[in-house]
């Protein structure tokens, strides 16, 4: 119907319903990469929306992180239950990412990644005044209780990559995911074509920066602290690009890809120098940038591409003889 | 209390600060356009540089001022090899892959920084450091006026480079025009290397002459760069001189708030207005209707 085989199908379930049923078999230590997984998982996704599909490289998404962060300590600060401070941050997370986006929808390429970096770093110095009331640098604490554990939190930010990968299979196979590729490609051309274009944009911003958001707040729960270095590090914003560009920009499962592998990266170079281990990090992303400027997944499908073709010629000649 | 004495020592110190941004961003501004390359590893460079003079200052007791006929050589070598090595990879490619490869660049720099020198922060401390000149009541740091006047002394340098030499005159036209350049026989590869080499030994050189006045530590290149960045906006992509008065206004914008309003929001305030000029005047403050955005 929307591209979908059986076999995807088939393991799609498969492997949900194994990772929702194993949490209880497992130590702290690896629900914590999980859970770290899922929500780097979802942090790429909502990127790709953006920059994979849409063509718009936003180096800001952290402002939206920070938002859902500082919103969801707020709201349970007031005495709100978790589930509903996290699904309210992430909505409003998405209305300030349309609110800040209107404006700056009206520059491209270059200068609208400038002017979403300088909204994010804007956002860090903004949140460090004392006279705002939410701590100054020194930030807030939540008091969740310890007896909670980390299953709840995998749950959380599982449901959210599960949503967060549906939601992007059923737009890339969508009339709305076409116009965001024909934006991609042209967007005068689009625009003479009748695709609303800044409505479209708006819409998936609106989504992209609801799932940054939701991640905002699932970390602000998990981590109990927030302060400006925690909810805006430039850091975020940094990670989000490398695992969907190591993965592969544009498609469903280059963002898992990408996710995966820069989580099993950053816990393997970890048994590395100490010190050094940015810098083994920061190579390895740059020699696949280099030798693989389609990412991981982009490579393998255009690899399995080209043999699917070789093999049709190779059929078609057999078949003329 | 403001006294007209305060408000002119803060302008004049902001414009002798913002003369030191002023260098970081001219490289970059120089490598956007001869290669239409954003390099956001500038401030990281600067920080290299700052360190290099700390550690002769350190180890040699070598003078800051002195040690940059030595930086300025070793960066420009340095510039070569991070040609070599990151920029001509990413030369044409999209803007992603850019700004991800000079970040990794900037990250490996980075902690290289912080593995040969740890996090604590380091200051460059020579002896004249403590003096202040008085100009009818206008006390001046003696440190500020030396950096600021030998900054400005390597832009008029750059200048005649740019405009008096061969070398320059191929750099402008690679820059105004690519395949002109190359038709009329200018070596497009030597002339790239050229200019990241030139941006690279400017960073440097600011970075050398901004850590006698401020403390380095290795995550000092990151607001470094931000301040290239929003330099190189408020003056226009593609406006080379443009970058001199917009750099003395954000230095100015940055003491004179600091000077009306206690705490650390001058740094915001100088995104904000580069979003605005974005928004409003994509082609900068001072750049023509040239280009298009």
């Amino acid at each position: 119907m929307i591209g979908l085989k059986v076999s995807h199908i088939v393991i799609f379930i498969v492997s949900i319903t194994i990772l929702s049923s194993i949490p209880i078999f497992l130590s702290e230590f690896t629900l914590h990469l999980l859970f770290i997984l899922f929500i780097y998982i979802t942090l790429a996704q909502a990127f790709n929306m953006l920059a994979g599909f849409c063509g718009y490289l936003s180096l800001g998404h952290v402002a939206y992180y920070g938002i859902g962060m500082y919103i969801t300590a707020v709201l349970v600060r007031f005495g709100q239950p978790l589930s509903i401070a996290c699904f309210c941050s992430a909505a409003s997370a998405g209305v300030f990412g349309l609110v800040v986006s209107l404006p700056l929808f009206r520059l491209r390429g270059a200068s609208f990644a400038l002017g979403t970096l300088a909204i994010s770093t804007f956002m860090h110095t903004l949140f460090s005044q004392e006279w705002l009331g939410l701590g100054g640098s020194a930030g807030l604490v939540l008091r969740i209780p310890y007896s909670y554990g980390k299953i709840p939190f995998y749950f959380a930010s599982f449901i959210a990559a599960v949503l967060v990968t549906l939601i992007t299979k059923l737009i890339r196979h969508s009339r709305f995911g076409l116009a965001l590729l024909s934006i991609r490609e042209d967007e005068d051309v689009a625009e003479v074509l009748g695709v609303k274009t800044l409505k479209e944009k708006l819409k998936i911003i609106w989504l992209s920066a609801f799932f940054t958001g939701l991640c905002g707040g699932i970390m602000a729960l998990y981590m109990g602290h927030i302060c400006p270095d925690n909810a805006f590090p430039l850091t975020i914003s940094l990670q989000m690009q490398f695992m969907s560009i190591l993965g592969g920009l544009g498609t469903v499962i280059g963002p898992i890809v990408g996710a995966v592998t820069l989580v099993g990266l950053d816990s393997l170079i970890t048994f590395t120098i100490r010190e050094l281990n940015t810098f083994f990090y920061a190579l390895i992303i740059l020699l696949t940038m280099i030798f693989m400027p389609d990412g991981i997944w982009g490579t393998f499908v255009e690899y399995r591409r080209k043999r699917v073709l070789k093999s049709n010629n190779h059929r078609k000649e057999g078949g003329s003889q | 209390m403001l006294t007209l004495q305060l408000v002119i020592q803060t302008i004049i110190c902001g414009m002798l600060l913002g003369g030191l941004y002023v260098l970081i961003a001219l490289g970059k501004s120089i490598v956007f356009n001869v290669m239409h390359v954003i390099n956001v590893a500038q401030g990281w460079m600067a920080m290299l540089g700052g360190y290099a003079t700390y550690w002769f200052f350190k180890i040699y007791q070598l003078d800051p001022l002195l040690s940059l006929f030595l930086i300025i050589p070793i960066f420009w070598f340095i510039g070569i090899c991070f040609h070599k090595i990151f920029l001509r990879p990413i030369i044409g490619r999209a803007l992603l892959p850019q700004l991800v490869i000079t970040f990794c660049a900037a990250l490996m720099i980075e902690s290289l920084a912080t593995f040969l020198w740890t996090a604590d922060y380091r200051l460059v401390y020579p002896s004249y450091a403590k003096i202040s000149l008085n100009f009818f009541g206008i006390k001046l740091p003696f440190l500020y006026v030396i950096n600021f006047a030998i900054g400005m002394m390597s832009i008029i340098i750059l200048h005649l480079f740019l405009t008096r030499t061969y070398l320059g005159n191929a750099i402008r036209a690679t820059a105004q025009n690519r395949e002109a350049a190359q038709i009329v026989g200018i070596n497009i590869e030597r002339v790239e290397t050229l200019a990241t080499s030139l941006s690279v030994a400017f960073a440097a050189l600011a970075g050398a002459l901004l850590s006698t006045s401020f403390a380095l530590t290795p995550s000092i290149g990151e607001s470094w760069t931000v301040k290239a960045i929003i330099i190189v906006t408020l003056a226009g992509f593609g406006n080379v001189y443009g970058v001199i008065p917009a750099g003395l206004l954000l230095g100015i914008i940055e003491l004179g708030l600091g000077l009306l309003i206690p705490g650390s929001i001058s740094y915001g305030v100088g995104l904000v207005l580069m979003l605005l000029v974005l928004l409003c005047r994509p082609y900068g403050l001072f750049g023509l209707r040239v280009r298009k955005a």
